[in-house]
Order: C-alpha cells, then structure tokens, then sequence
C-alpha cells in the first residue's frame, strides 16, 4: 500500500498534468495559420509576419468582420 | 519560382458565366448551408474574379471574398486549388474546382478536410450544372 505523502503527491502530479495538456491544446486550437494547396499537389504553410500572409489576413479579417 | 500563365477571360464571357450560374449558385449555397451547421456565410466567385452569388448579409462579401482569393494566388504568384485560414474567432475555406471558387467562412473547429470536400462536392455540382445549361 502507498504511503499518504506519496497518494498526495501522486495526484497533485497528475493535476498539474492535466492542466499543462489543457494548456498545450488551447495554444495549439488558438493557433492562426494558412495552408495552401495548389493544383500540382504542393502544399505549404505562410510563415506568419512574412508581407504575403499579412495580405492574407487582413483580407481574411475583413471578410469575417463583414459576417 | 513557377511562372503565372493565367489567362484572364474577357469580360463579355466572365459576366455571362457568371448571370448563367446565378441561380444555379445560391441553390448550392444553401445546400451547403444546411450540410454545415458552422457556416456563418459563402460566396461564389466565378472566372476573373466575377461575384457570382453570395450568402452573407453584406453585399459588399463577394468583393470581400474576391480580395481573399487574389491574395491567395498572388502569395506565391499561382492559382491556388484550395486554401484553410484559421483565426482566433473563424475558419475560412477557399475551394477551386473547374474555374469557379467558392469561399466559406466557419466557426472555429469544424472538420476541416469535411468542410473541403463538401465544399468541392458543391463547386462540382454547379460546374456540371453549367457545362448542360
């Protein structure tokens, strides 16, 4: 049988656990990005910041604002 | 860097694809409105960047939605086949099949490789529709 201390520091660990995955997963999930796919098969991800995914985005952003 | 050879259609053809699609377009719109539950509004921009129909409440989401599609291919200064944005607070989906491009803007989180396949599924539907009108 564990001793207490132990059954403590068990749970504490796996709580703390649970909330750097809840963490990772809400980073990940608010995470903007932008996958193209061209007709050739290539695909590639904008690096965020670069002129051409800021064009995207604000074209993007006025889009979703004008619901 | 591969080089653009797009084709521009005359202006004559580009309004008439698109008057002949009209009606065909906003069907295939709310078909897709009721298969996706998360789609806050869409539009079809036909060849040459022509609005063709759209479901948002601003009529000024088509020409919106033109913006989007010119700076996805002007990005790598190729057409692109299909695109997925995600925001903070929405998806947005460009889809191009046979000459027409549908964009849809979601909620956060749908299925994405789902949300794509209907959305060519529906291009698809209305090009066919098009090629026997």
């Amino acid at each position: 049988m564990l001793k207490p201390h132990r059954v403590l520091i068990d749970k504490v660990s796996s709580y703390t656990d649970e909330a750097a995955a809840f963490m990772r997963r809400r980073r990940h999930h608010r995470r903007s990005y932008i996958r193209i796919q061209y007709s050739s098969g290539d695909a590639i991800e904008l690096t965020p910041g670069t002129p051409e995914a800021e064009k995207i985005d604000a074209a993007a952003a006025a889009l979703i604002d004008l619901g | 860097m591969a080089e653009n050879t797009r084709q521009p259609p005359e202006p004559d053809e580009t309004a008439q694809v698109a008057k002949t699609l009209a009606g065909g377009a906003e069907r295939v719109l709310e078909n897709l409105a009721e298969l996706e539950p998360e789609l806050r509004a869409a539009a079809i921009i036909g060849p040459g960047g022509a609005p063709v129909a759209s479901s948002g409440s601003d009529p000024e989401w088509s020409a919106r939605a033109g913006d989007l599609l010119a700076a996805l291919d002007e990005a790598k200064d190729r057409e692109i086949d299909s695109a997925h944005l995600a925001t903070e607070t929405a998806e947005v989906f460009v889809v191009r099949e046979h000459g027409l491009a549908l964009v849809a803007v979601t909620g956060r989180f749908v299925l994405a490789s789902l949300t794509s396949f209907d959305i060519r599924m529906a291009l698809r539907d209305l090009a066919r529709e098009g090629e026997h009108a």
